[in-house]
């Protein structure tokens, strides 16, 4: 889950690293004015908003006065960038300095491990700068200062910079490791006249699947509910939130909702993906992603069967997995059509397509058989079963 | 009976084995519940069946699990 910027600075502030001192403001442009009245010019109003490159967006602006101030309030309250609403800007002193810096912390999975990352080349476009350098970081323990000395020290800094720098890194790491982050960076970083570091932007992502160890973060800044890109969740998603919570046996939920009306029950990870692509690619509007998957009971496939049919629009529903091992295929059939039954609806006419191969498939199959239902066996792909559930045909019955 | 698993307990050889009551703990999806004198079957539940064979490994005289998809074929043959 990302958050947003005044989220991710009020992280930095607690771990100890140095950023400008903002006001939040949302509502409209006069609501602001008792809150900026001891304002410090020049500011930075900018656009809390879960997108990048918003400087170029038009998202941040700069103001010398009240009035031009009052300006951008206006201008920037209830617009969109890059396609999202701002609701809510962040208005702090503007930064005066000599030099910008990239600084992050993320996973590299092909290391297998968290990886910090460097360049002298902060701001805009630091990804076309250039000149990175990385180093896999151990975050089992406590990250060390030394690590990060060795990094900065192969980047060219020496002195009082490099001992600087490697004291934000090593808060840097303390913050990403302590709540749970799959990304942490800093950019800018920026060097004032006066020497010292600040913060001027910040991206923090946290782990989805750790946020049960945060209530704190969750309560502060208000993440119940908010998905993961900011937007409020569906009573649909949550719904089938609750289903997936409610037996701890595999997954079965992870609903994203969408205007279609072909109902996709999919395996997760890039099976799922590979399914859902193929469904566009074949012209067919799903109405959903979701994941199925780890072996999940048939009350939670049939309770996820019977929401994602409960919408009016969505007028069949494809079942859709690569070859499982440690999914059932026949238990999943089962709450596939046990759902629809519960519904009073006729399972033949509801499934567009079941291509689940795998462990227990005789039994899979054998199950479809007797209700009717269009079948596919590992001999089809994900992509040829996405295109006879878009078709209506094709599969054994 | 579920729509797909039916699990019958023979009453008669059920009640003259004192470990009947074992299936409750025994079944890892809960088809067995407190009964009357014994184990009683949670209809409600039988469609979680897994096919494991625990059941009837243990009491092989009492418990008898169809799959009715098959022709209601016994799951253990």
């Amino acid at each position: 889950m990302r958050l947003y910027e005044h989220e991710g600075k009020a992280l930095l502030e607690r771990a100890g690293i140095r950023v400008p001192k903002g006001t939040l403001v949302s509502g409209s442009a006069a609501d602001a004015g008792p809150s900026l009245g001891a304002a410090t010019f020049p500011v930075a109003v900018k656009s809390q908003v879960l997108t990048g490159g918003r400087m170029k967006a038009g998202g941040i602006a700069f103001a010398e006065d009240a009035d031009q101030l009052s300006a951008e309030l206006t201008r920037l309250l209830g617009s969109e960038i890059s396609g999202h609403r701002v609701e809510t800007l962040l208005v702090e002193p503007k930064t005066q300095f000599d030099r910008e810096f990239y600084l992050g912390i993320t996973y590299d999975s092909a290391a297998k491990s968290a990886v910090a990352v460097f360049s002298q080349a902060g701001g805009i476009d630091v990804e076309q700068a250039g000149a990175a350098v990385k180093a896999e970081i151990p975050l089992l323990l406590p990250a060390s200062g030394f690590r990060f000395k060795e990094l900065l020290a192969s980047a060219g800094l020496q002195g009082r910079l490099l001992s600087g720098m490697t004291g934000v890194f090593t808060k840097l790491a303390g913050l990403f490791r302590d709540n749970d982050c799959i990304l942490a960076e800093i950019n800018p970083l920026v060097l004032t006249p006066e020497g010292k570091l600040v913060a001027l932007d910040v991206h923090v992502e946290l782990d989805d699947d750790a946020l049960y160890r945060h209530g704190d973060l969750v309560k502060r800044f208000g993440l119940e509910g908010r998905d993961a890109d900011a937007r409020e969740r569906s009573p649909l998603e949550r719904k089938a939130e609750e289903i997936d919570s409610a037996d701890h046996r595999g997954v079965a939920g992870r609903m994203v909702e969408f205007p279609g009306n072909l109902g996709l029950l999919i395996g997760g990870g890039g099976a799922s993906l590979t399914a859902f692509d193929a469904v566009q690619r074949h012209g067919g509007k799903p109405a959903n992603y979701c994941e199925i998957g780890g072996n999940p009971s048939v009350w939670k496939v049939k309770e996820l069967t019977k929401l994602l049919l409960s919408r009016k629009d969505v007028e069949r529903i494809a079942v859709i997995m690569n070859v499982v091992s440690n999914t059932r295929v026949d238990l999943v059939a089962r709450g596939v059509v046990k759902g629809i039954l519960e519904l009073g609806l006729d399972p033949a006419e509801k499934i567009a397509i079941f291509r689940i191969p795998g462990a227990w498939e005789e039994d899979g199959f054998s199950l479809l058989r007797k209700y009717g239902v269009p079948y596919a066996d590992r001999t089809v792909s994900i992509d040829q079963a996405a295109k006879m559930a878009v078709a209506g045909a094709g599969g054994e019955r | 009976m579920g729509e797909f698993i039916a699990v019958y307990l023979k009453d008669k050889e059920c009640a003259e084995h004192e470990g009947c009551r074992r299936l409750i703990s025994l079944c890892p999806v809960d088809i067995f519940v407190e009964g009357e004198g014994g184990a009683a079957v949670d209809e409600g539940q039988v469609d979680e069946c897994t096919l494991c064979g625990l059941c009837w490994e243990a009491l092989p005289d009492a418990v008898e699990v169809r799959r009715l998809y098959i022709d209601g074929a016994e799951a253990r043959a």
